[in-house]
């Protein structure tokens, strides 16, 4: 409170009753007053507009000519304090007609230390007054700016009471819930409930498309009570792309689920993010490789280097590091009875958040068991075209036309033209001792074979046979075995036959020998004929 | 006592449907001991009765009786909270446990 005077206005329409004194004012106390007095509201009117007016005093006023205050009401708002001392005037009439009365006094009794007391009071709560409505109209500001940020927010705001009631909608809610906003004002919405900080909601529509919002709501105080603030948010979009990503998603894995290929995604420290799933123990569980201990959050480079795969970590890691593109090595898995081999190929994978590579195990065991019998199928079937060559060869020794013509000339003709029945006979036995050498060698039973073969050279050496004749026997059989034969079996016809042969020729060389000596012995040379002797029986071979 | 009568809409056979029916049964079973019917109502295969009730928004579940009438919507799984919003109180359990 400052010292300047107190500047009141007085109103007296009838001056001849007044009992206040301009001049009794001053020595009422310490505060000073400087009282105006006028006689008609016209003048009134005009120190109001002044605005320097503490104390507007209503003096000796009848009810009657209150009616020309009106137009006082709006300069009065400025003033601090309004004072009626003329207790015999309807006190409401004044109201009415000065809207800010705030005292009034019996002009007969005023006490002016109270006076100016309440003047100051009044003073005070007139500042006070000012100050609430200045709030007031701040207040009314920022909900203005709370309604307009509210009506032009994209997410659907509703506000409801305790009951449910809708008593504001902005024109986002009206777009999603596809109502206008005067027909849900005052209607019935709902309690909202969530359990977390949101939920989602169906939004229903008649006719119309699904359509789905999150919800969240805040407890507010509008107009005064308590209600819920509920945003609401399409995400309708959001969900369709949600469920054609979800659906990308699981299209990708099934297919990567459905591939025989054991994939790996791994990050720069080697954590396995993410595997595909393939059949159980798609890895051999029995092999001392580490590839089986592959899995999902484990550490790849970890495994690598307890492994000593040193070569497949640098590449691993020079992929990673981006100085190689990609990365392929064959890995060998040894198990105790087999041998499995997976290719392992690295390749960059750039994700979101890091650099990941991808690893792809490729069981490729098949394809090298397949080669591996390819290249033995291949070996033998050079050898078996060898000695197809071998017995080929046999065979044109066995009967060469040079041969045949010189032998006729000199009277050698071959067993199996001159004795025909004897050397089929011959070829019989030929036959049944070589799969009897055969058997003898696989299962280790003593056949005799070598008798019988002793026994047949002493025969064929009766027939005077040659070597030629032998292998006519032998290149016979072998031709007749190797028809319908196994080409195993029949490999081992030739090996075994090759030896029958030579033991035979052999014992036919042991023949003649013996032969030969028992001729010197027992024949002088004179005895000896001039040239050989016809085969017995047969006459047609010398 | 007063027997609830309890109707859920819901939109369609989704989880969310499904997750909705299965909380709001477990409220019921714990909290009013078979003094209620629940009446479970598709949007979808009964859309004029969504529209009489001027149901907005699934799943919304309607208290009918006793009144006065309260309807919630939104999530079902907090109990407590359901209860407030539907105004039901602990419904008082007899010594043989019924009625």
């Amino acid at each position: 409170m400052n010292n300047e005077p107190l500047k009141i206005l007085l109103v007296e329409v009838t001056p001849g009753e007044a009992s206040l004194q301009r001049e009794a004012l001053p020595h009422s106390g310490t505060v000073q007053f400087e009282i105006v007095r006028v006689a008609q509201f016209k003048e009134a009117l005009q120190y109001l507009a002044q605005g320097d007016i503490t104390v507007f005093l209503l003096g000796l006023l009848p009810s009657e000519s209150l009616k020309p205050m009106q137009p006082l009401k709006k300069q009065l708002v400025a003033v601090p304090m309004t004072l009626l001392i003329d207790p015999e005037i309807d006190l409401q009439t004044v109201e009415r007609a000065v809207h800010d009365l705030q005292i009034y006094f019996d002009k007969e009794q005023i006490e002016w230390n109270l006076l100016t007391h309440l003047t100051h009071c009044a003073i005070d709560c007139r500042q006070l007054q000012s100050e609430i409505r200045q709030y007031s109209q701040q207040w009314q500001i920022s909900e203005a700016r709370f309604r307009n940020v509210i009506a032009r927010n994209a997410d659907g705001i509703l506000i409801v009471d305790h009951d449910g009631i809708v008593r504001f909608m902005n024109p986002a809610a009206e777009t999603i819930l596809n109502s206008r906003n005067q027909d849900l004002l005052g209607e019935l919405f709902g309690f909202p409930v969530i359990a977390g900080e949101t939920t989602e909601l169906d939004i229903v529509r008649q006719p119309g498309p699904d359509q789905m919002a999150e919800m969240r709501v805040v407890d507010i105080e509008w107009e005064g009570v308590q209600a819920y603030l509920i945003s609401l948010r399409d995400i309708t979009e959001q969900k369709k792309i949600e469920r054609a990503l979800r659906e990308s998603e699981a299209f990708s894995r099934a297919i990567l689920n459905s591939i025989m290929v054991y994939i790996a995604v791994v990050n720069e420290e080697g954590l396995i993010i993410t595997t595909n799933e393939v059949k159980a123990h798609y890895f051999p569980q029995k092999a001392a490789c580490f590839l089986k201990n592959l899995a999902r959050g484990g550490n790849y480079f970890t495994l690598c280097r307890q492994a000593g795969a040193t070569q497949l970590l640098n590449g691993m890691l020079e992929v990673l590091r981006g100085e190689a593109d990609s990365f392929e090595a064959e890995f060998p898995c040894p198990t105790p009875d087999e041998e499995f081999w997976f290719l392992i190929r690295v390749k960059p994978f750039e994700g979101n958040l890091q650099r990941s590579i991808v690893v792809s195990h490729i069981d490729i065991t098949k394809d090298k068991r397949a080669a591996q019998a390819e290249a033995e199928s291949r070996a033998k079937v050079a050898w078996i075209d060898q000695r197809e060559r071998e017995i080929r060869s046999l065979l044109e020794l066995a009967h060469p036309p040079q041969a045949a013509v010189t032998a006729s000339i000199f009277g050698l003709v071959p067993i199996r033209e001159s004795v025909p029945s004897t050397f089929e006979e011959i070829v019989q036995r030929y036959n049944e001792l070589i799969d009897l050498a055969l058997e003898q060698r696989a299962f280790k039973i003593d056949h005799r074979v070598s008798e019988h073969l002793r026994a047949m050279a002493n025969q064929l050496g009766f027939l005077k046979a040659g070597p030629r004749d032998l292998i006519d026997i032998h290149s016979t059989v072998l031709e007749r075995k190797g028809g319908s034969t196994h080409p195993l079996k029949a490999q081992a016809y030739v090996e075994e036959g090759r030896l029958m042969v030579l033991e035979l020729m052999g014992y036919l060389v042991s023949y003649y020998r013996s032969f030969s000596i028992g001729v010197r012995r027992t024949l002088t040379p004179e005895a000896l004929p001039a040239k050989p002797s016809n085969r017995p029986g047969e006459g047609g071979r010398s | 006592m007063n027997k609830f009568l309890l109707k859920l809409y819901i939109t369609g056979d989704t989880p969310r449907a499904e997750r909705a029916i299965n909380n709001l049964r477990q409220v019921c079973e714990r909290e009013l001991h078979n003094q209620y019917e629940l009446i479970i109502i598709d949007v979808l295969e009964h859309p004029h009765l969504a529209e009489e009730e001027k149901i907005m928004v699934t799943p919304t579940l309607v208290r009918e009786l006793p009144p006065p009438r309260r309807r919630i919507i939104g999530d079902l799984t907090d109990t407590a909270k359901v209860l407030l919003g539907l105004n039901i109180r602990t419904y008082p359990v007899s010594e043989s446990g019924k009625d």
